[in-house]
């Protein structure tokens, strides 16, 4: 049997798990992380580097080390949430050709699944490490409320790193997965997912049969974790600011520091009542002094700060099982997850609003990774006895005149379904309708995203009204679209598959998907050097500075000359060796350069 | 409802005295109608009272020991008919209501199980509508192709390509696909209509499990995946709906409306049927008979059997009402000659038939055995009159003549001084039902009265005022039925249901722009969708509904210059309406 990997990835962490013997497991990566950060970056030699390795350079390389690609994936340049995301990030957003929005990492630009893909390639990588095969199929989740455009992203990005994504679920429809999974259980209940960028909120029918049904969805793409952290930048920048009169968010330097400063203090509130924001050196004043900044935090000031992030969820989870046609008290379980979920003051309005204790027995950032490896074997494997009725997050309609949006499929529909509804023509002797396919939930079309739009020609000319159009919508168990008009009259039909623009064309993909290939191929080699190349390269630079110091000191003697020469061939070769990319010849070459690095070092040091 | 009254049928014991018991005429006359042949919903269909009502009074005579029951093939003419019903039950019963009327009191079986009758033929039209976007069309049997015995479906669908499943699991899924749309949501998941929202979600989830494709992901499944999507859409669509505290107690309250309504038109429609024939045999027996001589034999090709069944004066009732017995009212106008009868109707209805074999098979058997009236104080010639022997089938010639022709005279004569004395009685008993609140059955029996005694004014506006009344009363009804119906987005049964309420309140200016609206919706009869807005228009001229309806059906009508004129009268009402103000702007 196949095996099909599961991979939740997020905003700001990625987690890949896999089936084994019917139970699912997570797979850690190569530092034993069963988390991997969504940090892609490039260094200054053009090398890609993703996850924690991305992560630890990002203060130095902030402009050059995207975080958090998820919220951009699948939106226009010109959203709101593309202004926001540029006036945050240290990354450099531009335009892309499709109104979709890039990212500049050096002097190349990256779509937003390339990416991605990096993360999917690099959590491919290593379950394959971990599995001893290749791997080929993957199920990747994403937020309930993510549009098809956004889905189709993702799928893009499996692609270009070689996945086959046999499957996009919703994260909290993964979470309750791993949560009712050979359970035996008949349950209602909610998943309140509070992640690092993103909230969702589901409510799921979980049957002793194997049966996990969702029965409504809802949530907000914008209200997560780092919305939480920026009210502590903004707290802590305010009072900065009130103290020094200096304005850290001018200084990218500060304001990464600032991020990581106030990511760090939430997470330690969540286990203490206070916590001191110490962030020494933080900023020059315009004398040139240096300027620390040193703030004790809160629990209480922390939850007065972010009170009303936490109220908006709580009201969303309301809507939601108003949605769902349910009192709260049908609710028979509330299932966590999200790193934000450990909050305290989160976890008080959840079991405050749902009027229970929310269930402790899952790992909030592992469980949608385990729920995307079970749906993802349950479909390739007979042995597996459950099937998941999932349900579409957003309304899809037509535009009708007056740039209505008539809608064709209710938000939160079971899928497969399908619907039909008969339009007619509105101009007399009109012969050709303009099928506009819309997604969305506001009235007026245009508000809604476009999915794509086909022309049904050839209708027979008479008055206004008189053609009749059946004009049908089917949404199929992959949750891929398909629209189909058709001519009552000559029965002429039109469809399409709604294929929602990633921002990428098919040539475009195709082109990413053969670059990632040839890239894979280079990584698997290079694999084994990856590390002795970055300690190679800061040997050197560390050699390099102390150049100067060490000619001064030897100079004139043979000994100190025949040094330095010596110094200055084993930097060549090692450079040779990395350009070469000769993995062995690298490693066996970093003792020579260790064995320089300490020898200047001590020649500067008995100097000084 | 008992098992047994659904295979037998009640027989009058033997020798029971009637005399003594307290009975009203409905009893009598549902007495002298239980032959021991025919089932409960056929003694419903011959006397139009409905099987319902039927059986309440069968009860009540059960009650009194002069009923009892026997299987329905004891008799020795075994009921052999089929009247037109959807199902195809040995004995349907008579209120034929579509199937998703109301929901059947036993557990029914779960979709794609084996028992499920196979019901309509034909269903080429649905199966090409679910497999319209899929694969399947290509695969769509040949209409001519017989279905394999006792199932729905054809051998070539069955052995279609879809390599992956086995033969259960394909004969499963078409006989779901087949039977479906038929069912009621309870139905459709198997359970009862008093189940738990437990049960129904078990249910859905077990039948989840062998129709989701899901479950036979990445398998070849041919034209029977598009079969299993539609199954399993059908099967969300009961759950969505029966999972659901709301709209489960809108799905029975609205069934329970539809109920209401179905039988009411259908005990009208039977009401209706039986007063026509009514009027035409009065007609038959009247005036143009006259010349002719008693001897000259009756012609047995359409027995008499309305006036027979509808004469309680066969009864054995204790009432004063009790009509004189035709044996004292000697026959003043003896006969009738048979040439001048009319014909058979060639119009006659299924249903009509449908008595008439009853009547034919009764007469047959009441020929052929010893009648317990004819023991006790039943004037014998109601019976006799209606039994002659031989009745059903061309008599031989040689049989008494003189029997015959008094048989037929003693028939006429019930017909006709009978006749105007029921119409009286009718008009009694309409009384009581209208007190009693059973409309229907008050039209019911003024119809019947009206038809016997045309010329009485006085009945005839009697019988209108009450039909009004009725109409009104069920004018509230369907509103009920139309406010679910819009609900749901079903438009054509709205526009039905509203086109109701506007014959019952004709002045309803809401009623009748929402019959046009309905009817816009569904893309009827714009034509007629206009005359229900131009009525709503001109009963309420400030209504914004109204014109901006009448506004929508002139520009769907490709009338834009009326169209222009009602929507900007509709903007004057309301300029806020956006969906106006877009198509004025377009249309100027």
């Amino acid at each position: 049997m196949e095996k099909v990997i599961g991979i939740d990835l997020g905003t700001f962490n990625s987690c890949v798990a896999v089936l084994e013997n019917q139970t699912p497991v997570v797979i850690a990566n190569r530092g034993g992380y069963k988390v991997t950060p969504s940090m892609v970056a490039i260094t200054e030699a053009g090398k890609r580097l993703v996850g924690h390795i991305a992560k630890r350079q990002a203060v130095t390389n902030a402009e050059n080390t995207v975080y958090a690609a998820k919220r951009l994936i699948g939106r226009k340049f010109d959203s709101a949430q593309v202004k926001n995301s540029m006036a945050t990030c240290p990354y450099r957003i531009v335009d892309g050709p499709h109104d979709d929005c890039r990212i500049q990492l050096r002097d190349k630009v990256y779509s937003i699944p390339e990416i991605s893909a990096m993360v999917l390639q690099e959590m491919k990588v290593i379950s394959e490490d971990y599995l001893g095969h290749e791997i080929q199929k993957a199920v990747v989740t994403v937020p309930a409320y993510f549009n098809d455009g956004q889905r189709q992203a993702t799928k893009d990005a499996g692609a270009i790193a070689g996945l086959d994504v046999i499957r996009i679920i919703n994260e909290p429809t993964a979470a309750a997965l791993a949560y009712g999974f050979g359970k035996q259980i008949d349950r209602t209940v909610a998943v309140y997912d509070l992640g690092g960028g993103t909230f969702d909120i589901s409510i799921l029918e979980i049957s002793s049969e194997g049966v996990f049904k969702v029965i409504s969805t809802a949530g907000d793409t914008f209200l997560g974790g780092e919305d939480f952290d920026q009210r502590i930048i903004d707290w802590l920048v305010q009072g900065f600011k009130e103290e020094h009169s200096t304005d850290l968010r001018q200084d990218r330097m500060a304001l990464q520091r600032l991020k990581d400063a106030a990511e760090k203090a939430k997470c330690e509130l969540s286990g203490v009542t206070e916590t001191e924001v110490n962030l020494p050196f933080i900023i020059s004043s315009t004398r040139n002094e240096a300027l620390h900044l040193q703030r004790l935090l809160t629990r209480a000031q922390l939850e007065e700060l972010t009170d009303d992030l936490v109220a908006r969820t709580v009201q969303i989870c309301e809507m939601t099982l108003e949605e769902a046609g349910l009192d709260k008290d049908e609710i028979e379980d509330v299932i966590m997850v999200g790193g934000m979920t450990r909050m305290p003051r989160v976890q008080a309005a959840v079991s405050e609003f749902f009027e229970r204790e929310p269930c402790k027995g899952v790992h909030p950032d592992e469980v949608v990774g385990l729920g995307a490896a079970i749906q993802g074997s349950a479909l390739v494997d007979d042995s597996i006895d459950m099937v998941l009725l999932d349900v579409t997050p957003h309304t899809l309609g037509i535009m009708v005149v007056g740039e209505y949006f008539e809608e064709l499929i209710p938000q939160n529909s079971t899928v497969p379904t399908s619907r039909s509804k008969e339009f007619t023509t509105v101009k007399d002797n009109q012969t050709a309708v303009k099928i506009i396919v819309f997604q969305g939930e506001s009235r007026r079309a245009k508000e809604n995203e476009l999915l794509g739009e086909f022309i049904l020609t050839g209708l027979r000319r008479a008055p206004a009204g008189e053609v009749t159009v059946d004009v049908t919508f089917e949404i199929n168990a992959d949750g891929i679209v398909s629209v189909f008009a058709k001519d009552l009259d000559t029965g002429k039909e039109q469809s399409i598959t709604v294929t929602a623009s990633s921002g990428l064309t098919e040539d475009e993909l195709d082109q990413m998907v053969e670059e990632a290939r040839e890239f894979a191929v280079a990584r698997r080699t290079d694999e084994g050097m990856e590390e002795a190349k970055q300690q190679a390269e800061t040997l050197i630079a560390e050699i390099e500075k102390l150049f100067p110091e060490v000619e001064q000191v030897v100079a004139g003697s043979d000994f100190g000359r025949d040094a330095i020469t010596k110094a200055r061939s084993v930097v060549d070769a090692t450079r040779e060796l990395m350009e070469r990319g000769d993995a062995a010849g690298l490693k066996e070459q970093i003792d020579a350069l260790s064995r320089t690095h300490r020898m200047f070092k001590g020649v500067v040091g008995k100097a000084g | 409802m008992g098992e047994v009254e659904e295979s037998r049928v009640p027989r009058l014991k033997e020798g029971a005295n009637f005399t003594s018991l307290p009975l009203e005429p409905a009893d009598g006359y549902i007495l002298s109608q239980i032959d021991g042949r025919m089932a409960l919903s056929e003694i419903g269909l011959v006397t139009g009272l409905g099987e319902e009502r039927v059986r309440e009074l069968v009860t009540k005579l059960e009650g009194h020991g002069v009923i009892e029951w026997i299987g329905a093939d004891d008799g020795a003419a075994a009921p052999s008919h089929e009247p037109p019903s959807r199902r195809s039950g040995k004995r349907p019963p008579v209120e034929t209501l579509p199937p998703d009327a109301y929901p059947k009191s036993e557990r029914a079986t779960p979709l794609g199980a084996k028992s499920r009758k196979p019901t309509k033929a034909a269903k080429a039209a649905k199966a090409a509508k679910a497999a319209k976007p899929a694969e399947a069309k290509a695969e769509e049997p040949k209409p001519s192709e017989p279905k394999v015995p006792g199932e729905p479906y054809t051998l070539s669908e069955l052995e279609a390509a879809g390599a992956d499943l086995g033969p259960e699991r394909r004969k499963a899924i078409l006989r779901a696909f087949y039977t479906m749309d038929e069912l009621t949501l309870y139905e459709v998941l198997g359970v009862g209509p008093d189940d738990e929202k437990k049960a129904i979600r078990t249910a859905y989830f077990k039948l989840s499990k062998q129709f989701h494709p899901d479950t036979m992901y990445g398998k070849d499944l041919g034209a029977f995946k598009a079969k299993m999507v539609a199954v399993f859409k059908r099967l969300t669509e009961a759950y969505e709906v029966l999972g659901k505290k709301k709209r489960r107690a809108e799905y029975d309250a609205y069934i329970g409306l539809r109920l209401k309504t179905l039988r009411a038109e259908q005990r009208l429609e039977k009401g209706k049927a039986k007063a026509e024939e009514v009027a035409k045999e009065r007609e038959s027996v009247l005036p143009p008979a006259m010349e002719a001589s008693p001897e000259i034999p009756a012609a047995p090709a359409i027995p008499s059997a309305p006036v027979a069944s509808a004469a309680p004066s066969s009864t054995p009732s204790s009432t004063p009402s009790r009509p004189p017995s035709p044996r004292s009212s000697a026959p003043t106008r003896p006969s009738v000659r048979p040439s001048q009868r009319p014909s058979a109707p060639s119009t006659s209805e299924a249903a009509r038939d449908t008595k008439r074999r009853l009547m034919a098979r009764k007469l047959a058997a009441a020929a052929g055995r010893k009648l317990p009236g004819q023991r006790r104080s039943v004037p014998p010639g109601s019976r006799s009159s209606k039994a002659p022997p031989g009745a059903s089938s061309r008599p031989p010639v040689d049989r008494s003549q003189v029997i015959r022709g008094l048989a037929t005279s003693l028939k006429m004569s019930a017909v006709h001084t009978g006749g105007v004395d029921m119409a009286q009685r009718y008009v009694a008993q309409a009384k009581r039902d209208e007190e009693a609140g059973d409309l229907v059955s008050a039209a019911n029996y003024l119809r019947l009265a009206t038809a016997l005694a045309p010329e009485r004014e006085d009945v005839s506006a009697y019988h209108d005022r009450v039909a009004q009344e009725l109409a009104v009363d069920l004018a509230d009804t369907y509103r009920g039925q139309a406010a679910y119906e819009e609900k749901n987005g079903k438009w054509a049964d709205a526009a039905l249901s509203w086109g109701k309420v506007c014959d019952g309140r004709p002045n309803d200016p809401e009623a009748h722009w929402k019959a046009a609206y309905g009817l816009l919706k569904a893309s009827g009869d714009l034509s007629r969708a206009k005359q229900y807005a131009q009525r709503a228009v001109d009963l309420d001229g400030s209504s914004f509904d109204a014109k901006k309806t009448l506004g929508l059906i002139f520009h769907g009508a490709g009338m834009p210059e009326s169209a222009r004129r009602l929507l900007e009268e509709a903007k004057a009402l309301d300029p806020r309406d956006e969906m106006v103000e877009n198509l004025l702007r377009e249309l100027t």
